[in-house]
């Protein structure tokens, strides 16, 4: 290939070997063709900046940019790369969850450098890519390698270098670019033993990868600009995308690594932390971060902690309450209406469509019926709106920082209420004044964990005038409420007077009254005192909950214990 | 090496296994009597060529009666030489009692800690037969020699256990370099706030 070759005919003989690259994967992987940027513009524009090559796992992309392979005298590796890049996809990390794994591994093994773990992500996938395809299929993956080498003296890189000249048995310098000293030598033994070996298993064997690495990061300080041109993976989702699944961790993940045989048997045993929260096989919210910052997954800190907390309620998930209305309403068949293209593909009744005329033409000959209602004889539920406070003073947890069982209760019974069709008022609270909520009654999930997900840290006051101006001036025949308050001994702040000079604890009763659902304080507490009595008198049901992690249980006993009465 | 049976035909073998040899080793429960594994490798070596078991085998396998897994293993393995192409084919005579008798046995148990995965578990399953093969020369029918080494590399518990350990060590190490470069930067704040 002496001869100069244009970017077109570069383009048109990469994409020419593209499916034959994909097939090496598997033949029955079909990827979307590959985006050959032809200017850097182009492959700036779609995200492609310091690497000549990356993936997209959220549209299943690859981009490559063909100025830089250009540059870099890769134009005659087009199936090295390619496979390569098709090997993100299908082989590791292959999506955005198992990307979040890995990295959950690596920034526990390297300590203080958790800011570097979608590098080192980046790196053990390269070489697990790369091994596979030289062993297997014969392709010149080091020569790839060998192209591109100049000149980098960093230790990170020479240690990565020297484990592919061992792994391949090529002669030292060959992709290395000083002789290393013996124990580099070893850990580069020691981590192309971890890629043969963990080949199967690569999520486990990420942490051990990276405990190898680490010396050196310690050592390097920051990696080289060297590392750009190879991070084609580093940042593959499209920062705003938070893949499921993230906020527990594997059972082996806290360790250094284990055996298969240690690992069934920490299968078979359920930790002590289990049935109390899992405490042990979830991430801290902080850790959970972390990750998703790792990623590049840029979102505020609340929307983070917002996310956590949902992933980790949802299990848990209960059957919120519902009151018995008198009658239902029945559908009654009232005739027939025109279907349209852009009507809800539910609604078009294939039936009386294909009466109407055997050809179907949207539009024109499809049809949607019309029902009004009739009186029906069975009783109809309607869903009871809960109206929640959340006590986040100085003695509580932050919830974006370390696990709130608080917010996790909160999150538990706002998500099964939404779920129920009912409408929820969340309000955070702390000292006067302090306090944040939804916009009254909502059925917007975002809205509400963003309530949930707050934190004051502050003094505590609970916020009486919220409770006044929801419940003293409520209409007769309003949908029923259940006012739920998790806190500790704070809560009897509710009797104390308002700012008006009103007294709390007729706010409180005629609350109780108006809202129709009932109330419920469940606290963290390890008695009774005089005035909890009398909130129990005044019709309060008061749930102790002396550890946090009991909050849990309590969230889905919550339905059972306190209507009795839950429809089945 | 040279070509062995079909993986595939391992792995059904090892899969079928007859409850009988699954049963506890040596010991004699209420009307049942415990496996005869001596017996067993016995007729083993005979079946494909080789000799009789040694009165110091014999020693040997009463000596570690206690190491229930590992005994569980080679009544696994007898099950599973016991193939009509290892009867046919008789591999080099003393490969296979190398192999049964070898310390890489006893690793193997303790990294399985339950002989039973070698069953259950579709990974250890693949990695029992191809050990096996690899101790008597052989290689997976349809490979390369090369491929069936690769292969084994991938599923090894024992270079697994192997890499585990190092890769401790290099935590242990890094550790060790971490605390000495923030004792280090600790005593460079201390003698500037001196000097201030």
């Amino acid at each position: 290939m002496g001869e100069v070759q244009t970017t077109e005919d570069i383009r048109e003989r990469w994409l020419s070997v593209w499916e034959e690259a994909v097939g090496l994967w598997s033949p029955y992987v079909q990827l979307r063709q590959p985006l050959l940027c032809r200017t850097e513009k182009e492959a700036a524009k779609e995200g492609l900046s310091s690497s000549f090559a990356m993936i997209r796992l959220t549209d299943y992309s690859v981009v490559v940019s063909l100025e830089q392979v250009k540059k870099l005298g890769l134009e005659n590796f087009p199936m090295e790369i390619l496979a390569h890049e098709a090997g993100h996809h299908v082989y590791c990390p292959a999506d955005l969850t198992d990307l979040g794994r890995v990295i959950g591994r690596i920034q526990n093994a390297i300590p203080g450098y958790e800011q570097h773990a979608s590098l080192i992500a980046n790196l053990y996938e390269d070489i697990l890519i790369n091994n596979h395809l030289f062993s297997e299929f014969h392709l010149k993956m080091d020569k790839v390698y060998e192209k591109v080498k100049g000149g980098s003296k960093d230790k990170l890189w020479n240690f990565y270098m020297r484990t592919y000249e061992v792994l391949w048995a090529l002669p030292a310098l060959t992709l290395t670019e000083e002789q290393v000293d013996t124990e580099t030598e070893g850990d580069a033994i020691l981590a192309s033993r971890v890629v043969r070996n963990f080949s199967r298993e690569w999520i486990r064997g990420s942490g051990e990868f990276a405990s190898i690495c680490y010396r050196y990061l310690l050592e390097s300080g920051v990696p080289q600009n060297r590392f750009n041109i190879w991070l084609d993976s580093i940042n593959p989702g499209d920062g705003k995308t938070i893949p499921a699944g993230l906020s527990g961790m594997d059972e082996d993940e806290a360790g250094t690594g284990v055996l298969p045989g240690e690992l069934r048997k920490a299968a078979s045993e359920p930790s002590s932390d289990q049935g109390k929260g899992s405490k042990g096989n979830y991430r801290e919210p902080y850790q959970y971060g972390q990750i998703l910052r790792a990623m590049g997954i840029d979102l505020t800190e609340q929307e983070i902690a917002a996310r956590y907390y949902r992933e980790r309620a949802i299990p848990y998930l209960i059957k919120f309450p519902s009151v018995e209305m008198p009658e239902s309403e029945e559908p009654l068949p009232e005739g027939l209406k025109e279907w349209d293209a852009g009507d809800s593909f539910e609604s078009l009744s294939l039936f009386d469509s294909l009466l109407k005329s055997p050809v179907m033409i949207p539009g024109y000959t499809t049809v949607e019926r019309i029902s009004g209602s009739s009186k029906g004889k069975e009783p109809a539920s309607e869903p009871i709106d809960l109206d929640i406070y959340i006590d986040s003073s100085g003695s509580m947890p932050n919830p974006s920082v370390n696990t709130s069982y608080l917010t996790l209760a909160g999150a538990v019974i706002c998500l099964s209420a939404l779920r129920s069709g009912s409408k929820v008022q969340a309000t955070l609270w702390s000292g006067t004044n302090q306090f944040i909520k939804t916009d009254g009654f909502v059925r917007n999930e975002k809205e509400i964990m963003g309530i949930l997900t707050g934190f004051f840290g502050g003094a505590t006051a609970f916020p009486i005038h919220v409770m006044r101006e929801t419940y003293l001036s409520r209409k007769p025949g309003s949908r029923k409420v259940h006012i739920l308050v998790i806190s500790d001994d704070g809560v009897t702040t509710m009797f104390d007077k308002d700012e008006k000079g009103n007294s709390g604890k007729d706010i409180a009763a005629a609350s109780l009254k108006n809202c129709g659902g009932g109330g419920t304080f469940a606290l963290n507490i390890y008695g009774m005192n005089k005035e909890l009595e009398a909130a129990q008198k005044m019709g309060w049901g008061i749930y102790p909950v002396t550890d946090w992690e009991e909050l849990m249980k309590f969230s889905r006993d919550f339905v059972k214990k306190h209507y009795g009465r839950e429809r089945k | 090496m040279k070509e062995g049976p079909s993986l595939e035909a391992m792995l059904d073998r090892l899969a079928a296994i007859p409850g009988d040899f699954m049963r506890e080793p040596g010991k004699k429960k209420k009307g049942e009597a415990g496996l005869q594994l001596t017996a067993l490798i016995n007729d083993l070596l005979l079946d494909t060529g080789d000799l009789p078991v040694s009165a110091g085998e014999i020693k040997t396998l009463e000596n570690r009666n206690e190491e229930r897994e590992y005994l569980r293993i080679l009544s696994i393995l007898c099950h599973l030489f016991h193939d009509p192409f290892f009867i046919k084919n008789r591999p080099d005579r003393g490969l296979i009692r190398k192999f049964l008798f070898s310390p890489k046995l006893e690793d193997l148990a303790s990294c399985a800690g339950d002989a039973e995965l070698f069953i259950t578990d579709p990974d250890r399953r693949e990695e029992l037969c191809r050990l096996a093969l690899n101790a008597v020369g052989l290689y997976p029918a349809g490979e390369t020699e090369k491929r069936g080494r690769e292969r084994l590399a991938t599923l090894d518990s024992i270079e697994r256990k192997k890499i585990l350990d190092k890769t401790r060590q290099a935590q242990e190490r890094a550790r060790e370099i971490r605390e000495a470069m923030l004792r280090k930067e600790a005593e460079e704040a201390a003698s500037k706030m001196s000097r201030e």
